[in-house]
């Protein structure tokens, strides 16, 4: 199968952090969770992905195409990556403007343009919110113009990071509906999540980072049954059993 | 959320009559107009104007002066200073322990001419600035050559100082949560001290994620920033500008033209 993304025996550190020997591979248009504890390195194996920053050893492709400096536009056209925090990525003036940002920078025609920024709105539903200003959002809207921004760009890979984080659950339900809407297109997509709830019900795949080591990839079935992995995606039957006993009714 | 910090007009376009480089441009020429007078009559008479042409085109001066205001320090460190380092006939004198302060007639006339070139420059700018949108403001820059680098980093500059503004609220509602009383000078002094150096990081840390998001989106590989074109109607506004010129530099022109 062809992978969208490859990685082989990657190792970097950055003052006391590292990650050691990290594989992992994404398929097409599959859906994969990369699930961790705080500090893991998820965040960090998602940069270096996009090349923001740079491998000790080993490798990445993207599409058979090697991360390194001098095909970094290229790669980048090829993965959107959607941040934790959509005010670390909003920067224009309105709605509209920033979701040209991408399409412009690849040098569309201002009719291509406009027909992107349109179809993204449209695809999260923010289309209303074209003529607004990014600093009136809620954090839900802000994400799903983030999203836009991003799709924009007609991705082939999603990097999402957190995406359901601070979302209330209507939100939530938008933002499934979206991505899987995006993946019927053919589009891959690697997320973080540190929800449980995300991992049994909506990945393909889980991938599974350990203090800077990948201790798996495969399988969703086979992962949650796993009592070591367990511990990186959360105990949550017993903690649910220790707050009921904390409430006297168990 | 905060809004921007300037007046601007929320949204992409503005759909005034004006092309907003002309307001800028014409707004630019009557501010050199402005700082040029020595006539405390010709300045009130030319902040009158703006005034008066401001409330025809409907300018929102609640936020104009509003925003003006806070200028007063600029403008009243000028009023009150100057009298006492310039001019020679004594205005006012003040005994203080180690002599006697003297404030001079000149000065203070100077003073109150540039306290006044001040206000009417940027009451003139802000009522500009309220009749466009942010965007067309950046593409107005851009038609006058302004670099992009440079209009990047305004925009950039323009969108997160009122994050970090919220940010330094923020925090400060959460000191007053845990205790802290805005007592002792000294407390005050170590809060503001611990505030501006955990906002600075978090600027840093914002900063570096804002231009690695501005990157993987092709920052630097395209025309983001469009310069906007005149229109019909900006002939009408020059118009006014020359007759403007005309009206208070008769004389020097005809001079210069007549002999």
């Amino acid at each position: 199968m062809t992978c969208a993304i490859e990685i082989n025996n990657l190792c970097f550190s950055y003052n006391d952090f590292s990650l050691q020997n990290v594989n992992l591979n994404l398929h097409l248009a599959e859906q994969k969770a990369l699930v961790g504890l705080n500090g893991s390195g998820k965040t960090t194996l998602f940069k270096l992905i996009l090349g923001l920053l740079e491998p000790k050893s080993g490798s990445i492709h993207i599409f058979e195409r090697k991360v390194e400096l001098e095909n970094l536009w290229e790669i980048r056209k090829e993965v959107g990556f959607l941040f934790q925090s959509p005010d670390d990525q909003l920067f224009a003036p309105t709605v509209w403007e920033d979701v040209a940002f991408g399409p412009r920078n690849l040098g569309m025609t201002i009719n291509e343009v406009e027909q992107q920024v349109n179809w993204s709105l449209d695809i999260v539903g923010m289309s209303d919110f074209f003529n607004r200003s990014v600093n009136q959002m809620s954090h839900g809207q802000a994400k799903r113009v983030a999203l836009a921004g991003i799709i924009a760009m007609r991705p082939k890979i999603l990097l999402l990071d957190e995406p359901f984080a601070g979302l209330d659950f209507p939100m939530v339900s938008t933002m499934v509906d979206i991505i899987h809407n995006l993946r019927n297109e053919g589009i891959s997509v690697l997320y973080t999540t540190h929800n449980r709830f995300f991992l049994e019900n909506w990945a393909d795949s889980i991938a599974v980072l350990h203090e800077g080591k990948m201790i798996y990839d495969g399988p969703t079935e086979h992962a949650l049954e796993d009592s070591s992995i367990n511990q990186q995606t959360g105990n949550w039957e017993e903690l649910s059993l220790r707050m009921k006993r904390y409430r006297g009714i168990a | 959320m905060g809004t921007f910090l300037l007046p601007f007009i929320e949204g992409r376009t503005s759909h005034g009559r004006f092309s907003p480089t002309s307001i800028f441009v014409s707004s630019f020429i009557v501010a050199i107009i402005l700082s040029i007078q020595t006539s405390l009559l010709n300045l009130f008479g030319l902040i009158g104007m703006i005034l008066l042409v401001g409330t025809l085109a409907r300018t929102r001066w609640r936020d104009v002066l509003s925003l003006a205001a806070r200028f007063e320090f600029v403008i009243l460190f000028w009023v009150i200073l100057l009298p006492f380092f310039y001019g020679t006939i004594t205005l006012l004198t003040i005994p203080v322990p180690w002599g006697q302060l003297v404030a001079y007639q000149e000065g203070f006339d100077l003073g109150l001419i540039i306290g006044t070139r001040i206000f009417g420059i940027v009451t003139l700018f802000l009522a500009a600035l309220s009749h466009m949108s942010l965007s067309e403001f950046i593409g107005a820059l851009k038609t006058l050559r302004i670099p992009t680098s440079v209009l990047g980093s305004l925009l950039i500059m323009l969108r997160y100082i009122p994050l970090f503004l919220e940010e330094r609220n923020r925090m400060q509602e959460a000191q007053q949560l845990r205790g802290f009383q805005r007592g002792k000078r000294w407390e005050q002094i170590k809060s503001l001290g611990y505030l501006i150096g955990s906002i600075i990081d978090r600027a840093m840390d914002r900063s570096v994620a804002v231009y690695e998001a501005m990157t993987l989106r092709g920052f630097g590989h395209g025309m983001f920033i469009v310069g906007v074109g005149p229109r019909r109607s900006d002939l009408l506004l020059f118009l006014g500008l020359v007759i403007l010129i005309f009206s208070l530099f008769q004389q020097q022109i005809l001079e210069v033209f007549l002999g």
